[in-house]
């Protein structure tokens, strides 16, 4: 994907994480957009190129958020990391593999900043409203990720790697083999 | 061929750029968070809008005609007549209180009382933009004015109830004292940018203000002692410092003025009030008002000095 096409991918979930998603909570778990795009992004975008954007994002999603800034960019790289580690494990085709990736990623990073909100210590002090919402949280946007994998595999067919299957081979290769 | 996994050099670098960042003094932080916020503001304008004509859409499409629309403006002229209301309370409130000699530190002047005030409240329109990107507590509301607007951080933010004789009328300014005496509190300004700022909500954690007790006696509103309002993360506020007698629905409204806004605003109620043994402060809950506001707009109250003043000296 080229830089521009990001870019406004980039503003264009940003807008809407903190103008839309707010009016789609349900219990006060909205959805997390964000999260959900940069799994799409970085199954897409390999190696330097997805890492890097996502630093980008997790640095927007900091500059958004009342915590430290840095927070959603460590949570965010090491995401980004993990799901390309995956990756090479093997494709992400189906809708249901895509909303477990995304519902873990919400819960993972959820709870990093639970836990560096209680700075470490004092964890059981933490409600159990607070996990619910999570969860909530995290189930909403796994929900809604396999809905919209499955109406992109619908339209276009399952999600693929860019540089997948073998290598190809020129007509004149075969012409000379033959 | 696969695409392979970053180098886990990059990993390591970006990592510690992100340890870095949480060292970054909060200055910095605090410029870094209003760019973003100021860059975002066109597209959350244009988004906005566009729900907001969605949302229109598919009301109009699923309610019957005539009946809703009709319970529906009976239902907002009830609130403005209830805002009216509590203004006029507020006002005759103040009045009374000054011409029995005042109560509290601060010297209270009402508007026109001998020498013009050097000072004039204002209320300045703000669009509700949108909520920080906080996954699992409600994060600060996004709003649509800043430095360029005259909006300073702690300013006081109200609920937008027009009084009945302005509705309709679409201005971006309002002055003077009657705007905004009687008015909800929805919390105060957080921080602020060039063109966005954030709102703290009363209920939040690290909201804080001076507030008085009221009560609704056969000679109208009196006032009472007056403490500190804080928010603790839940739905209701609390109130302290407060030695003095207190009753469930007794109404808290703001305090410490220091004669340039000399009319109070309205908080909410005391839903629990309880002074334990051996206690000298009192125990008090309020269930905020703004609780119930609908937050598409609001009004930011800055103060601006008094052309009057101006043009006299």
């Amino acid at each position: 994907m080229s830089v521009l096409k990001i870019a406004a991918l980039t503003y264009l979930v940003f807008v809407l994480q903190t103008a839309v998603a707010p009016e789609l909570a349900i219990g006060g778990a909205a959805p997390q957009l964000t999260l959900l795009a940069l799994t799409w992004l970085a199954l897409r975008c390999g190696g330097r190129e997805g890492l890097l954007w996502a630093a980008v994002w997790g640095l927007l999603a900091d500059a958004l958020s009342t915590g430290p800034l840095g927070l959603h960019l460590i949570g965010f790289t090491v995401l980004a990391w993990l799901l390309q580690s995956v990756r090479q494990r093997g494709p992400i085709d189906s809708a249901w593999q895509f909303a477990v990736i995304v519902g873990g990623g919400v819960l993972g990073v959820g709870a990093m900043e639970i836990i560096v909100a209680q700075g470490g210590t004092g964890l059981h002090d933490i409600s159990a409203a607070v996990w619910q919402r999570l969860v909530v949280s995290g189930m909403y946007t796994a929900v809604l990720a396999g809905g919209l994998s499955f109406g992109e595999n619908w339209f276009r067919g399952p999600i693929r790697e860019e540089h997948s299957g073998s290598p190809r081979v020129s007509n004149r290769w075969r012409m000379l083999t033959n | 061929m696969r695409s392979s996994a970053a180098p886990i050099w990059l990993v390591a670098v970006l990592l510690a750029a992100g340890i870095g960042l949480i060292l970054v003094p909060e200055e910095i932080a605090a410029r870094i968070r209003c760019i973003v916020r100021d860059g975002l503001r066109p597209g959350q304008a244009v988004v906005q809008v566009g729900w907001g004509h969605g949302v229109n859409l598919w009301a109009g499409i699923f309610r019957r005609a005539d009946d809703s629309d009709a319970v529906r403006e009976m239902r907002e002229q009830l609130v403005a007549s209830e805002s009216e209301a509590r203004r006029w309370a507020a006002t005759a409130g103040a009045l009374m209180e000054q011409s029995a000699g005042g109560m509290g530190t601060s010297t209270r002047r009402l508007h026109g009382e001998g020498r013009e005030p050097l000072f004039v409240p204002q209320l300045v329109t703000a669009r509700v933009l949108g909520e920080e990107t906080a996954a699992l507590w409600r994060g600060k509301k996004l709003l649509g004015v800043g430095e360029k607007s005259g909006v300073v951080e702690s300013a006081l933010v109200l609920e937008d109830t027009r009084p009945l004789v302005d509705q309709g009328a679409e201005t971006e300014l309002s002055e003077g004292d009657a705007v905004y005496a009687g008015r909800i509190v929805i919390g105060k300004i957080a921080a602020v940018g060039r063109y966005t700022s954030t709102l703290r909500r009363i209920t939040d954690p690290d909201y804080t203000g001076r507030a008085r007790l009221a009560r609704r006696t056969s000679q109208g509103l009196v006032f009472g002692a007056e403490g500190t309002i804080f928010g603790d993360g839940s739905e209701l506020c609390g109130l302290k410092h407060i030695t003095d007698p207190v009753n469930v629905g007794d109404e808290v409204y703001t305090g410490g003025t220091d004669g340039v806004l000399p009319l109070p605003m309205y908080y909410g109620k005391v839903v629990h009030a309880e002074l334990e043994p051996g206690a000298r402060e009192w125990t008090i809950q309020i269930e905020p008002a703004a609780a119930n506001v609908k937050l598409h707009t609001v009004q930011v109250l800055r103060t601006a000095i008094n052309p009057a003043r101006i043009l006299t000296n």
